[in-house]
């Protein structure tokens, strides 16, 4: 069994939702205390059964987690209550702009956290309404980096291309100038909007949405100017300074075990996936709140290029051997051919991975080699 | 043999024949209440739901009548659609009588007409019923004024019915005692017998339908199936009882069934004469014709795994269905398939429902095509159904193609749009007349292509649904051919072309393109798609690439979500054919056969 490095932890509570945001959260903080005791009870049962923890990378999501302090301090307690914080590499805690004052940051040193993940989004007032992220102005953005960036916290910050009425002009300008003011911004997680199910977008008859051609327009700017300022990519929708990826979400991409805590959690170890429901009150009750599954072989395969491929170094074909005992080239020898041909990967140095095209179309490039997956099984393997 | 009748029902569809079946059944007491399931001539599911018959079934009623005595009814259902005419005659043939159902509501129709003309060729007694008259659109005035007018009945000879509600049911059993005559014919003479259908038994083999004109027949003895020349000795003979009964004999007047070990369906042919083989008669019974299916179209199954499993389910169709026929084809674009050949657009339909429901086959048909007559400049004529056998334009000395005679009827308002719709469909009009102060019968010679691409849908959605229609097959006329291919990305796709009237090519391309554009996905790459026709592009439309397919975020949460996501998305691709690198799915192949420009 191979060891468990990574920690993730849901805070399910947020001052409102945002229209785009198809994560588990819910406005009504009444229950944090009760959901803090199911929190410690949950990271107890997993503390009991599992031996093998090394908890290298924690990262605290939402919600909004930010939105109460002491919350944030009562579950930095409940982690140290297992584990010694001496060997964390990464400590991420996501953080609205509003929310980061002089006085959180404090907390932020305190519990040791060395690095946000900012949600940014857009720099658009109006996008920012029609999409009900309230209260963020630039001026708020522009406060809270100030102060993380004087207290040498690594920032990521996150953008959304695809949101309705985003005014390019605006968007570029405040990139560009937070990136020359900011060094400490050192990651950049850029996604393009979908159209989550349990997101308030989904059920809109009428959203307004960008033009596939502005999206890529807006890309297009968007590299030119990171480029400027050293990042590069190195997966799907991450950008990054040179050493500065994302330990724990490089935990999830390159397959490891992972502990997830909080409604709408998920783990994996080893062969098993739990599922946390989104759902507070039975995760308080602590019943019937987590699905618990075997992956067969063929599961963890596909999941194994579905996520390593995400990363542009992608993935190493010697440790697909050592993991699945499998030869690559012998399974995947007719998807390997087409979308080599196709110019949507290649193989260098062991490793395969997507070119600069392929990596847009990856969904086709999974769906062949998962076709190519079946037919192994099919004769029997 | 004088408490024998022989009859059939027909009508128009929709005139309520199945309905009015069931009640004479269940007026006899051959099945309980219970077992009573809604139709039970209609036996295939096809049929139940379309409300359509399209195989014939026979049923025997004993029926006790007025004078005291039970006489054994012989109800031999007909197939209620154009396709099916010549089915119709055989079954007709078997009787000496029809009840000809006229609704209450709509009157006199095309099909009404046809089958009326059908009986008559048989000398059979008609016995005119009004039928639906519950309804509270009823007009039984009127429908008894068309009958007098157009078919040339006594009005006072109708009888009023409703299946629906059973009434009426009795006069219709009294008037076919007393109205239709006996057979006719000797147990003593040499044996005659007419196959008016077949059926296949899982268990039993092939089932033959027959009528027995003259002579006898009974297990043991060798008979001779005259048009096909095969020999048999007979296993059982017997009546049809919605089950099958076992009979030690059936004698001349009788209807029943013959099982005799036949295993090859292609020796069984609708209208064929069995015969003694021993002392066979003379001459066959009159009027058998060889079916000829009018409209091709090629059958491709969409996984090219399932091609063993094509060919196993039309094997087992074709053995209840001898009009089917069908062979080999390949097709560059879709692989292996078959060539096959109907008996109208309907049978089409009905051929690939079953093919998709009973057979559990996904299918990618090929557009219908009729079958033209090319003459080559070196003297030599040759039949093309299929495009891809379509022979160089340059050898090609002239063409022809098959034309039908079409009876519409339908009310005067409807009169302009249905005549520009003949017009638009190259139709020559041949008659018009008014039947009465509001409805007019126009007779047009049309081109049977034009029939099978969209006539029938436009005709009924030009008159609101009440124009009726009925055609024959003519003969071959003169007509100008071209050959529509249909590239994608540059490759043409073989199994989407078509031949096509001249005028009409760049009409169809455009049509075809537009609707490929809208049902083939986005995919990684431009997609031209492009009618051509000798080369010469005629119509152009393009799928533009997609921008990214990749997932935006994608964490610990996601990853079951997402395979899930992707196993789905294979699935779908196992719906899609590849032509080069373009993933066409079976619905842009299905989509282009229709043509809804309304």
């Amino acid at each position: 069994m191979s060891s468990i490095n990574h920690l993730y932890i849901h805070y399910p509570f947020c001052s409102s939702k945002c229209n785009y945001c198809g994560f588990y959260s819910i406005e009504n903080h009444e229950l944090s205390n009760k959901y803090l005791l199911a929190l410690e009870n949950e990271l107890k049962y997993y503390f009991n059964m599992y031996k093998n923890f090394e908890i290298e990378t924690i990262y605290i999501g939402g919600g909004n987690p930010s939105l109460n302090p002491e919350n944030l301090k009562e579950i930095n307690k409940i982690i140290n209550l297992f584990f010694t914080l001496n060997s964390i590499k990464e400590y991420t805690v996501e953080c609205n702009p509003l929310n980061v004052t002089k006085n959180f940051i404090e907390i932020l040193k305190e519990i040791s956290c060395n690095r946000v993940s900012l949600g940014i989004q857009s720099f658009t007032e109006k996008t920012l309404k029609y999409a009900n992220r309230l209260g963020q102005t630039n001026e708020t953005v522009f406060n809270a980096l100030s102060l993380l960036n004087k207290e040498k916290i690594s920032i990521s910050i996150d953008l959304i291309n695809g949101l309705p009425y985003a005014d390019f002009d605006k968007e570029f300008y405040y990139l560009e100038k937070l990136l020359g003011e900011f060094e400490n911004v050192n990651h950049i997680s850029l996604y393009d909007l979908s159209i989550d199910k349990g997101s308030k977008f989904y059920d809109y008859k009428n959203l307004k949405m960008l033009s596939e051609s502005k999206k890529d327009k807006y890309e297009k700017q968007f590299r030119k100017i990171i480029d400027k300022f050293g990042f590069k990519r190195y997966e799907v929708s991450n950008y990054c300074k040179k050493n500065k990826m994302s330990l724990h979400n490089l935990g999830y991409w390159k397959y490891n075990n992972y502990l997830g805590l909080g409604p709408s959690a998920h783990s994996t170890i080893d062969n098993l996936r739990m599922e946390n429901k989104p759902e507070l009150d039975k995760y308080i009750l602590g019943i019937d709140f987590t699905d618990k599954y075997v992956l067969n072989k063929k599961q963890q395969i596909e999941e194994y290029l579905l996520m390593g491929l995400r990363l542009t170094e992608g993935i190493n074909l010697n440790n697909f051997f050592n993991r699945f005992n499998l030869d690559f080239f012998t399974v995947f020898k007719m998807s390997l051919e087409k979308n080599i041909r196709l110019k949507n990967l290649v193989i260098k140095n062991n490793y395969l991975h997507t070119t600069n095209r392929g990596i847009n179309f990856l969904n086709s490039i999974l769906v062949d080699l998962f076709d190519d997956l079946d037919s192994l099984v099919e004769y029997g393997y | 043999m004088n408490n024998i009748r022989n009859f059939s029902i027909i009508a128009h569809i929709d005139h309520g024949k199945s309905t009015l079946a069931d009640r004479l059944i269940q007026h006899c007491n051959i099945i309980s209440d219970r077992e009573f399931q809604d139709q039970i001539l209609d036996s295939l599911d096809i049929e139940r739901e379309r409300g359509i018959t399209i195989k014939s079934n026979a049923v025997l009623l004993p029926y006790k009548a007025r004078d005291g005595k039970i006489y054994n009814l012989n109800l031999i259902d007909t197939p209620g659609h154009v396709d099916f005419t010549y089915e119709v005659s055989r079954s007709l043939k078997s009787c000496e009588g029809a009840l000809l159902l006229v609704d209450a509501s709509q009157g006199v129709e095309a099909q009404t007409l046809a089958n009326l003309y059908l009986a008559l060729e048989q000398n059979l007694e008609i016995i005119i019923v009004i039928n639906k008259i519950d309804l509270p659109s009823a007009d039984i005035e009127s429908a008894k004024k068309q009958i007098e007018h157009d078919l040339g009945f006594p009005k006072e000879d109708v009888i009023l019915a409703s299946g629906k509600e059973g009434i009426g049911i009795e006069d219709i059993f009294e008037a076919i005692v007393k109205r239709v005559p006996p057979p006719s014919g000797k147990p003593e003479n040499i044996l005659k017998a007419l196959i008016f259908d077949s059926h296949y038994d899982e268990f039993r083999g092939v089932v033959l339908h027959i009528r027995i004109f003259e002579g006898e027949i009974k297990a043991g003895d060798p008979i001779l199936l005259m048009y096909s020349n095969s020999a048999y000795i007979v296993e059982e003979v017997g009546y049809f009882k919605l089950k099958m009964e076992k009979k030690n004999k059936l004698v001349a007047g009788e209807v029943g069934y013959l099982i005799a070990g036949i295993k090859n369906i292609t020796d069984i042919q609708i209208g064929d004469t069995v015969t003694s083989s021993k002392t066979p008669a003379p001459e066959p019974l009159p009027g058998f014709k060889e079916v000829k299916p009018v409209v091709y179209s090629s059958l491709y199954p969409v996984a090219a795994d399932d091609y063993i499993s094509l060919t196993d389910a039309l094997g087992k169709l074709k053995l209840n269905d001898a009009s089917l026929i069908y062979s080999k084809d390949f097709s560059s674009a879709l692989g292996f398939g078959f060539r096959c050949g109907f008996l109208g657009l309907l049978h089409l339909e009905v051929v690939q429902e079953r093919l998709e429901r009973e057979f559990d086959m996904s299918l990618i048909l090929t557009a219908p095509s009729v079958q033209y007559k090319i003459k080559l400049k070196n003297g030599t004529t040759i039949m093309v159904d299929n495009p891809v056998n379509y022979p160089d334009p340059l050898l090609i000395e002239s063409a022809e193609e098959p034309y039908i005679k079409a009876t519409i009827i339908l009310p005067k308002e409807y009169l302009g749009p249905i005549m520009n719709l003949c017009i638009e469909k190259r139709g020559v009009q041949t008659d018009l007349k008014f039947l009465d102060e509001r409805r007019v019968e126009i007779i047009y010679e049309l081109p049977l292509a034009e029939i099978i691409y969209d006539f029938y849908d436009k005709l009924k959605s030009l008159s609101r649904g009440y124009a009726s229609f009925d055609y024959e097959i003519m003969d071959f006329k003169a007509t100008e051919l071209v050959k529509l291919d249909i590239l994608v990305s540059g490759k043409p796709v073989d199994a989407l072309s078509m031949l096509v009237y001249k005028d009409n090519a760049r009409h169809r391309a455009k049509k075809v393109c537009e609707k490929l554009r809208e049902f083939i996905p986005r995919q990684q790459f431009q997609i031209p798609i492009q009618g051509a026709v000798g080369g010469q592009i005629i119509s152009r439309e393009t799928i533009s690439a997609y921008r990214k397919d990749v997932t935006a975020k994608c964490y610990g949460g996601d990853i079951s979500r997402k395979r899930k996501l992707l196993e789905k998305q294979k699935e779908g691709k196992k719906r899609m054919k590849m032509i080069g690198n373009v993933e066409i799915p079976q619905t842009a192949f299905l989509a282009v056969l229709k043509s809804d420009e309304n």
